[in-house]
């Protein structure tokens, strides 16, 4: 079947029309007047955000378009529409940044590349699509975290991210070799079909662990998690803000759809796999959290250990209940605002003190008392207490552990690791209230408030009520049920 | 299939029949009497002076770039062309092949009205 | 019989040019076994079938490709301190053994590898008629995508190779 919908392509037309709009302005337009093209940015990405959401229908099954090689359906789309929230509130936390260093468009036009690489991974259902994706989220990744060239930490970060992601690229799709030489064909449904058919091969588990390295790697899943401290601590904090969560989601979105596509005659093998690699990538992001004074770093730790809660999820997919998608997806929305208004805030914060140190923070409470109370919710949500939407997120995946039946264990080993993390989050709420009081946050950009305000209303809001959310990822992790 | 490569595998042999003959005939024929000047590198007549390794700038590095980046266009086109009767025939609209790559051409002209545009296609600035 | 001396000798040559690559120290000497090896394994998808890949990896990997490869290695201006320090990072205790057990890995693929049994090696020969129909068909997606990739490539390279004048400002924290 050729092309038959290009409506259903209305987001991605958008988004590459809107990146390419932006790379043009930025050369014509004289420099004075660039500060435009974050407003484009952010209303085109509100539009594709629009466009996707139109898109919703639950009713409807998934949507094979170009030969089969993409596919629209509601996870497809709450991807979508949650990559457009990822890469609007990035722009917000990084006008400030740009203003800083003098804005330069080809930081705007690359952020929406690489947009436009996870959108596409969203509905991507084929082998070469898959990598090409990848490929353009990488590629572009490695440049931004070295945006900063005269930093000699932001290079040190893009060369790091570069070896460690070109090899686990290069792992990948050796893996999709193998896989294409054993189904003859690069669409997933194939794929899994005809691996099904068949008995489980060897080379098939081998193709599964070797996608699996690469997937790993992106989504900074232990043991290959060594790169992600150095990364987020040299790349400029917006770009780590982005890094922690949209390049993230668009590898967990490959993990689930690869995983339930085509290695569901696999499933026993992958999920011992993934239900060990989520334990220890949960212990080594918590437990070398503890000891960071960077709070960049400290936040990288945590990412990794907010990966490994994230597994657990993707664990519990495999199983019938079909508990485990939903609350991955409301994970990643909660761990969206909550990362990133942390993010923000350490922004403002190394904006007035200079530092990015724990110690920043020091006596905030007096000299900022909003921005203390803010972050002090936020910390709450990442370690998982009501009310925030992180509770609520750990609530779904730890009952979707449960439900599962055999997994029930790693909620277990979840909530120890919450217990854990406890202890560094509250480190710095104690610094903010007991600490050295220190002058107040004089500056305040306007985009870095929005974030902190989308963060702090929607991280209540998911705590508070957090069914309209819930109701809408269980429609989107429907087509999976039943498997 | 080996045999419609046939000429080329004919053509390669020759080539380096060729090649290697002209060499170990001289090798054969010629007197031996090295010295200094005849052992130094051949440098246009000039007295080759320092090490060959210099360093470039990074303009040629982005002209190779926007060349790579044509290269495979160059490539997508090939086979675009070849195919480009059967898919026209095929599509119920003639046009669809057309405007798949118009698309993909325009996108990488975008790149390259960026390096023109940047400067990076002038050679001094 | 003679395809198959072909495919050991273009296997054989693919190999040790690319341990020659990774090995010297010189990188521009490392760069020409690297030439060698894509050539070799551009001989292996003809043996294959495939002869328009063939040309493609000749044209594009072996021509373009490391023409970029020959510049970067120029523009970095690596000179003898540069194999010095490659002679100091390759020293035989720092390769000895991620080299044992990389070979530990290649023996257990090689196994894995064996008892999937044998498949026959490609469909026929596939002209160039075939690879356009399935770009221009199939994959369109990835053809488009592919064009996105070359120009977030290009401009991501103008980012990293701009002057120094016209780049980004100082400043110690990023925050």
């Amino acid at each position: 079947m050729p092309v038959t919908n290009l409506q259903l392509f209305l987001p991605e037309l958008l988004l590459t029309g809107l990146a390419l709009a932006v790379l043009l302005l930025d050369l014509w337009l004289p420099r004075a007047r660039r500060s435009v093209l974050p407003v484009l940015s952010v209303i085109g990405l509100l539009l594709v955000g629009l466009a996707a959401a139109s898109l919703w229908d639950p009713q409807r099954g998934p949507v094979y378009d170009f030969w089969n090689s993409y596919v629209t359906d509601n996870f497809a789309i709450f991807l979508k529409v949650f990559f457009a929230a990822v890469g609007g509130l990035v722009v917000l936390l990084s006008t400030d940044f740009l203003r800083d260093v003098r804005a330069y468009g080809e930081y705007w036009s690359l952020l929406l590349f690489v947009l436009l690489g996870m959108v596409l991974l969203a509905g991507a259902n084929d082998l070469i699509t898959i990598y090409l994706a990848f490929e353009l989220v990488s590629l572009v990744s490695y440049v931004l975290a070295g945006y900063r060239r005269e930093d000699p930490k932001s290079n040190e970060a893009a060369l790091k991210y570069f070896l460690y992601g070109a090899s686990a690229s290069g792992v990948m799709i050796y893996g999709m070799s193998l896989l294409y030489g054993l189904g003859g064909s690069t669409n997933l449904q194939v794929l899994g079909e005809r691996l099904a058919s068949g008995e489980v091969t060897p080379l098939g588990a081998l193709a599964l662990m070797l996608v699996l390295t690469g997937l790993g790697y992106k989504v900074a899943m232990a043991p290959f998690q060594a790169w992600c401290p150095d990364v987020y601590e040299g790349a400029p904090t917006p770009v780590t803000a982005f890094l922690s969560v949209g390049p993230k989601a668009a590898g967990f979105a490959v993990l689930i759809r690869f995983a339930l596509s085509v290695f569901p005659s696999l499933l026993p093998q992958w999920q011992v796999v993934v239900a060990i690699l989520a334990t220890l990538t949960m212990f080594v992001g918590n437990l070398l959290a503890i000891r960071q004074q960077n709070l960049k770093r400290l936040l990288a730790y945590s990412s990794i250990a907010h990966a490994g809660y994230l597994l657990i999820g993707v664990v519990a997919a495999g199983s019938q209940a079909g508990w485990g998608l939903p609350a991955v997806l409301f994970y990643l929305v909660a761990y969206l605002l909550m990362n990133l208004g942390a993010f923000a805030l350490l922004l403002l914060v190394a904006r007035t003190r200079g530092t990015e140190e724990i110690s920043g923070f020091s006596g905030l409470a007096q000299g900022a008392p909003f921005a203390a109370a803010t972050m002090l919710i936020l910390l709450l949500s990442l370690t998982g207490i009501p009310p925030t939407g992180g509770f609520v997120g750990k609530f779904y995946l730890f009952a979707a552990a449960i439900e599962s039946g055999t997994w029930w264990w790693l909620a277990l080993v979840g909530i120890i690791n919450s217990a854990i993390s406890l202890y560094y989050y509250m480190n710095i709420a104690r610094l903010m209230y007991f600490g050295q009081p220190a002058p107040e946050l004089v500056k305040r950009p306007a985009g870095l408030s929005v974030v902190v305000w989308v963060a702090l209303i929607g991280t209540l809001g998911l705590g508070l009520v957090p069914e309209p959310l819930m109701a809408l990822a269980r429609q989107a992790g429907m087509l999976f049920v039943g498997r | 299939m080996a045999l419609e490569y046939g000429p080329v595998a004919v053509l390669l042999t020759f080539g380096v029949a060729l090649g290697v003959a002209a060499m170990v005939t001289a090798w054969l024929l010629r007197p031996s009497d090295p010295y200094a000047a005849k052992q130094a590198v051949y440098e246009c007549g000039m007295e080759p002076i320092g090490p060959a390794w210099s360093q470039f700038y990074a303009r040629y590095y982005l002209i190779a770039l926007v060349f790579v980046v044509f290269d495979v266009e160059a490539i997508f086109l090939f086979p675009w062309a070849a195919v480009f009767k059967q898919l026209s025939a095929a599509t119920a609209m003639g046009a669809v092949p057309l405007v798949e790559v118009a698309v993909f051409i325009v996108i990488l002209l975008i790149g390259l009205a960026y390096a023109w545009r940047k400067g990076d296609l002038e050679w001094t600035r | 019989m003679l395809n198959n001396f072909c495919f050991w000798f273009a296997a054989l040559v693919a190999l040790g040019a690319s341990v020659l690559a990774v090995s010297r120290r010189n990188a521009v000497h490392g760069l020409l076994w690297l030439v060698l090896s894509l050539l070799a394994v551009a001989v292996l998808f003809f043996m294959l079938g495939a002869p328009f890949a063939a040309a493609l990896e000749v044209i594009v990997y072996a021509g373009a490709i490391m023409v970029l490869f020959l510049f970067a290695v120029m523009m970095l201006h690596l000179g003898p301190a540069a194999q010095r320090q490659e002679a100091q990072w390759l020293a035989p205790g720092v390769w000895i053994a991620p080299g044992l057990l990389a070979l530990g890995l290649a023996a257990d693929l090689i196994a894995i590898a064996r008892l999937a049994g044998d498949a026959p090696a490609g469909a026929g020969i596939i002209p160039p008629e075939a690879v356009g129909a399935a770009l221009f068909g199939p994959y369109v997606i990835g053809v488009e995508l592919a064009s996105v990739l070359l120009l977030a490539g290009v401009v991501a390279a103008y980012h990293l190779g701009q002057r120094r004048d016209r780049s980004l400002g100082e400043g110690a924290g990023s925050g």
